[in-house]
């Protein structure tokens, strides 16, 4: 896992703003939940990375894009990722089918 | 096809391979070629405006992957690009394709060098969908001067 150093973001703070983002996503008919991780990108860029879990009708391919989409536009524009926190944002996607059989705790 | 169009059908051929128990190798390269698709489609775009038809190939050896990625980032920041007066449809169209161009470039290189990481058929799906999203929204703003402008930023380094 990447290294930041805790004193440029006030985690607490940072904590707060992804929990209130959250509750403006559709939790149980489209998002399971969501986790995220502070660290770099491969450019070496303080970044963070959002992990969400789709339930298996969001999951659908013929509206993926769409779903996940929006997902990450209530995301950023909730917590403007560059302008208060000088982050990049990045999102990756799972159904909660695919993560029950794979079990990575920092998806759980 | 353009070769740009070819790389997005080979994308989403890779990822729709074997769907019942999809190899790390098809998710991970349909991963790759669904970056690679939209990089093509913006060098295209932008040196397709550069008269002399003879010299367009070697323009678009011109362009730098993390200097495209950086200019990427930056458009979603208000900060840089306020794009005061300007369409709100046509500024978060920009911005999607703008975004599926930086998360994409990270993804290709977790997708090509990093063998820790576990890929879904969910997850790489998701990165093609979000290029064929680009794609389609390209052809809808590419015509409007911020698009124009963004083409051409992609060739100039920001500054700090």
């Amino acid at each position: 896992m990447p290294y930041i150093p805790t004193g440029f973001i006030n985690q607490a703070e940072l904590a707060n703003a992804v929990d209130q983002a959250v509750l403006k996503l559709k939790l149980g008919t489209e998002v399971v939940r969501v986790r995220y991780s502070i660290g770099v990108d491969t450019s070496g860029e303080p970044s963070i990375f959002f992990r969400v879990v789709l339930s298996e009708a969001a999951s659908r391919e013929a509206t993926l894009a769409d779903v996940t989409g929006n997902i990450a536009a209530v995301l950023f524009d909730e917590i403007r990722p560059y302008e208060n926190w000088g982050l990049l944002p990045y999102f990756s996607f799972r159904s909660a089918s695919e993560q029950a059989m794979r079990s990575e705790p920092e998806w759980a | 096809m353009a070769y740009h169009d070819d790389l997005l059908q080979q994308a989403m051929e890779l990822a729709h391979k074997n769907p019942a128990s999809p190899t790390q190798a098809d998710l991970r390269r349909s991963v790759s070629a669904a970056y690679y698709a939209l990089f093509h489609l913006l060098v295209s775009e932008t040196i397709a405006h550069w008269s002399p038809a003879s010299s367009r190939d070697a323009l678009g050896r011109m362009f730098e992957h993390s200097v495209m990625k950086r200019v990427s980032g930056r458009i979603s920041d208000s900060r840089f690009f306020p794009f005061t007066g300007e369409d709100p449809k046509v500024v978060r169209n920009l911005k999607t394709v703008a975004q599926a161009f930086a998360q994409l470039q990270d993804k290709r290189h977790i997708a090509d060098y990093d063998n820790t990481t576990f890929w879904t058929a969910t997850e790489a799906l998701r990165e093609v969908t979000t290029a064929a999203k680009a794609f389609s929204i390209w052809q809808e703003i590419r015509d409007e001067k911020i698009a124009q402008d963004y083409l051409v930023s992609l060739l100039i380094k920001p500054r700090d």
